[in-house]
Parts: C-alpha cells; sequence; structure tokens
C-alpha cells in the first residue's frame, strides 16, 4: 500500500517537474522547476529500490538519505518563499526568508550534517530504520522533521485564509486549501511522531499524502492560470 | 424560494388546462429535467412559476398571490415611493442626468434625455434597502427571517436578495410589497404595477441638490465596491506571478 502510494508520488512530481520544463525555457517562474526537481530527488529516494541503488554507487554510507533531507530543506525554503510572496503574507515571507527564518535553515542544515557525521550509519538503510537505536541518528531524523514542520506551520494559516474568503473564484480557493491541508498534514506528521506511538506507516502515509495535496494545489494554481483573462 | 409542488400542479392544471408539462416547459423556457426535480423534491421554485405564468400570458403577481406564502402580494401592490424609484436608476443614469443639466445651464442645446437603462442595475438591491430603511431595517429583516446578519449582507453583496427576503422586506418598511422584487430583478417594473414612466419621471423631478448628493452617495458605494475587486484581482495576480 505504501510502496504504491510512493511510486504515484513519484510519479506526480516527474509529472510536475516535466511540466515546468517549457516554462523553463520561456524563464518563467524558473524556482518552480528546481522545488518539483528537488521533491523528485527526494522521494525517489525513500523508495527502498531506489534508495540502495544510489547509496551503494555513493558508498553505502547512507549519504543518500543526507541528500534527501537536503533536497527536502530545500523544496521547503524555496515552496515556502514563493507561497508567502504569493499569498501576500509579509509575515510568512519574514519568517522563512528573514533573519530568523535563515538561522533556523542554517541550524538545522549544521545539526544535520553533525548528527549525521557523529553516527555509525555503515550499510544502506532507508530512513535509517536500522539505526533508529542512536540517539544520534534519533536527533538526526528530528531536526530533518522540524525544519519542515516549522516552514510547513507558517503556510498553514496564509493559504487558509484565502482559502475561507469569499472573494476569491472557486478554483483558487481550491488552491489555497489543497495547499493548506497539505502544510498541515507535515505538521501533523511532527506531532505523531512527538506521540509515543506505533505510528511508522500512518507517518508515512501523512508525508506522501501532503505532497499529494500540495501538488494538486500547484496544479490548480496552474489552471487557474491558464485560464486567466488574456488581458495583464 | 419555493411553493409547494402539490400546489404548484393544482394551479398549473387551472391555468395550462390539458397543455401537457413538456409543452409548458418548452414555451417558458424551463428545462423538463428541472422541473422534474423540483417536483419530486416537492419544492417548485417561485422563479418557475414566476415563468410559466409569463409564458402563459399571466401576470406574474397574481399567479404567486394564489400560494400561500404571497396571498396578499397582489393586494399589497402600492406605487412606489420617489426614493425607491431613484434607486432603482443605474448610477451612470444619475450622472448622466447631472451632466445632461450642466449642458442645459451652459446654453448649449439639450441633449435628448436617453433612455434609462433598464432594472436592476448594478447595486440595485442595496439601493433600495437604502431607500425604504426606516432605521434598523436590515437587523429587523434578518431577525424576523431567522437569519445571520453576515449571511444577509452577503446577499446584498452579491446584488441578491431571495423573493420571500425582498417581500418581507417591502412589509416591514411598510412600502408596497412587489418593489423589492423589481429591485431585484425577479419582476420587471410594469409587473410590479409600476406606471411606465414613473423613473424617467421621478429622475426630471428631483432638484439639482439632490441628485447631487444621491450620486454622490452611489459613487462612494461604487469606490468602495471597484476597490474590493481590484484587491481581489491584486491579490489573485499575485498567485499566479509567484506559483504560474
Amino acid at each position: 500500500m505504501i510502496s504504491i502510494l510512493q511510486w504515484v508520488v513519484l510519479g506526480v512530481c516527474l509529472l510536475c517537474t516535466a511540466w515546468r520544463l517549457p516554462a523553463v525555457r520561456s524563464g518563467h517562474n524558473r524556482g518552480l522547476f528546481w522545488i518539483f526537481a528537488l521533491a523528485s530527488i527526494a522521494v525517489a529516494l525513500s523508495i527502498p529500490s531506489i534508495y540502495f541503488p544510489v547509496d551503494k554507487l555513493l558508498g553505502g554510507h547512507n549519504l543518500a538519505n543526507v541528500i534527501v533531507r537536503l533536497s527536502l530543506f530545500s523544496v521547503f525554503f524555496l515552496l515556502a518563499s514563493r507561497v508567502a510572496a504569493a499569498y501576500k503574507s509579509p509575515r510568512a515571507l519574514k519568517l522563512i526568508r528573514g533573519p530568523v527564518g535563515l538561522l533556523v535553515l542554517a541550524a538545522s542544515t549544521v545539526g544535520i550534517l553533525i548528527t549525521f557525521l557523529l553516527s555509525e550509519v555503515e550499510g544502506s538503510s532507508p530512513g535509517l530504520t536500522r539505526f533508529g537505536d542512536q540517539p544520534t541518528v534519533a536527533a538526526y531524523m528530528w531536526i530533518g522533521l522540524s525544519y519542515t514542520a516549522y516552514a510547513a506551520a507558517i503556510l498553514v494559516p496564509a493559504t487558509a485564509k484565502t482559502a475561507l474568503s469569499a472573494g476569491y473564484a472557486l478554483v483558487d480557493r481550491s488552491a489555497a486549501a489543497c495547499l493548506s491541508m497539505g502544510f498541515f498534514l507535515v505538521c501533523i506528521t511532527l506531532v505523531l511522531k512527538l506521540a509515543p506511538l506505533p505510528v511508522g506507516s500512518l507517518v508515512q502515509l501523512l508525508s506522501f499524502g501532503s505532497i499529494l495535496f500540495v501538488a494538486a494545489g500547484m496544479s490548480l494554481v496552474w489552471f487557474s492560470f491558464i485560464r486567466r483573462p488574456a488581458q495583464q | 424560494m419555493t411553493v409547494p409542488a402539490k400546489l404548484f400542479q393544482q394551479w398549473l392544471r387551472t391555468v395550462a388546462g390539458d397543455t401537457s408539462q413538456a409543452a409548458v416547459c418548452r414555451s417558458a423556457g424551463i428545462k423538463r429535467s428541472t422541473l422534474a426535480q423540483q417536483l419530486v423534491r416537492g419544492r417548485v421554485s417561485v422563479a418557475t412559476v414566476a415563468a410559466v405564468s409569463r409564458a402563459l400570458n399571466l401576470p406574474v403577481v397574481a399567479s404567486l398571490s394564489t400560494f400561500p406564502l404571497f396571498t396578499d402580494l397582489a393586494t399589497g401592490i402600492k406605487a412606489p415611493t420617489q426614493a425607491e424609484l431613484l434607486s432603482q436608476i443605474s448610477d451612470y443614469d444619475l450622472l448622466q442626468e447631472i451632466l445632461n443639466r450642466q449642458t442645459q445651464v451652459e446654453g448649449a442645446l439639450a441633449p435628448k434625455p436617453a433612455l434609462l437603462t433598464s432594472v436592476p442595475h448594478r447595486s440595485s438591491v442595496r439601493a433600495w434597502l437604502d431607500a425604504v430603511d426606516v432605521g434598523e431595517l436590515r437587523q429587523r429583516v434578518a431577525r424576523d427571517a431567522d437569519m445571520a446578519p453576515q449571511n444577509f449582507s452577503a446577499q446584498i453583496s452579491a446584488n441578491r436578495l431571495s423573493a420571500e427576503l425582498a417581500v418581507a422586506t417591502a412589509r416591514i418598511a411598510n412600502v408596497g410589497l412587489t418593489n423589492g422584487l423589481v429591485a431585484t430583478g425577479f419582476l420587471s417594473p410594469t409587473e410590479a404595477g409600476w406606471a411606465p414612466d414613473a423613473r424617467e419621471l421621478a429622475l426630471r423631478q428631483t432638484a439639482n441638490s439632490a441628485l447631487a448628493s444621491l450620486a454622490a452617495q452611489r459613487l462612494e458605494i461604487l469606490g468602495r465596491l471597484m476597490r474590493r475587486n481590484e484587491d481581489d484581482r491584486a491579490a489573485v495576480q499575485s498567485i499566479w506571478e509567484n506559483l504560474g
């Protein structure tokens, strides 16, 4: 079930990346291409049958997992900046691109690298599940989740506001609602992990579900964009 | 706004006789499936009653009066007040009249008074409510209809008002019961019992000062409406620019 979902999400991400290709050539919103390309990398590397060969190529030290984390950080930083600007939330923009946001990002990145170097992670293991009992690996996982949850939590109210206001067309409100839902699920993932419950597959379900929601939201924005009035 | 399907069918039998439902729908310009659905649900919309009525050349107000909710509609017809008549003249027609009068003052040949655009205009519901307001009208209507005030104002902002609310408002404001239905566009002024040239006459009789104040009030509302539209458009534009 989870593995089917993973492949579906990978397909969606690749599709979105391909859909941004023409825009890259014309120079229109190139950032979106990178967001989807990096998301595709992160999703692909979370699938064991892709993770093992890639990590083997990188020496079998689970460097591939670091790549996943750093791709996710980039995706969330780029996406959050764009979404905050799109939905005109100066506060969200400040919390992402301002000093605080950059500090959180830098601290998370350094934290990931340090905890990874301090851990004994010889031998490929997707999601580092085999090393979960090491405190440094646990810290590594936490830091990885917290930046994404931080960025997502900032975006939930910014997008929900548009989803709930009557002044917008239905397609724009649905797009905002999908994005908001996706970011909300990211936050829920962190909360669920905090709870001492055996929630392994549920967390995965939520993470991939959140990607689907965000992709749906972006598609709806694009749908609204191509139907925009000819002028302007 | 609906009437019970059973009563509608009774009424249809008396006014249309043996004419088939399909034929009635065709001449009224209603989809057969729409009417069928309304009959199944047991509630037929008043718009259907009006459409059928027009198709059969029956006075719409008299037809509506046969249904319990609207029994006093026909007897409640009263000539619209001066303010009501002016409220149903569009902003641009008001401004045009001001310009025409100015042209006349300057000695130039007065342009032929143009025909007024037909009702309803862009904010006809709000204008009508303002014209008949006797103080706290909106609150009283919302309270009587057991409706949240913000839902009522949402209807007004969208230039809509259900037939039931339009009649209820007229009743509370003590004006002709059909007058609100003109503001919502549900009835034509003639159908509501207004004299053919009533609006034109009211406009010509309005003093310059009153006309100027009214126009100022209308422009204020128009400006607010435009600002809101522009803000909404700018917001969508920003989404497209960043995520499109």
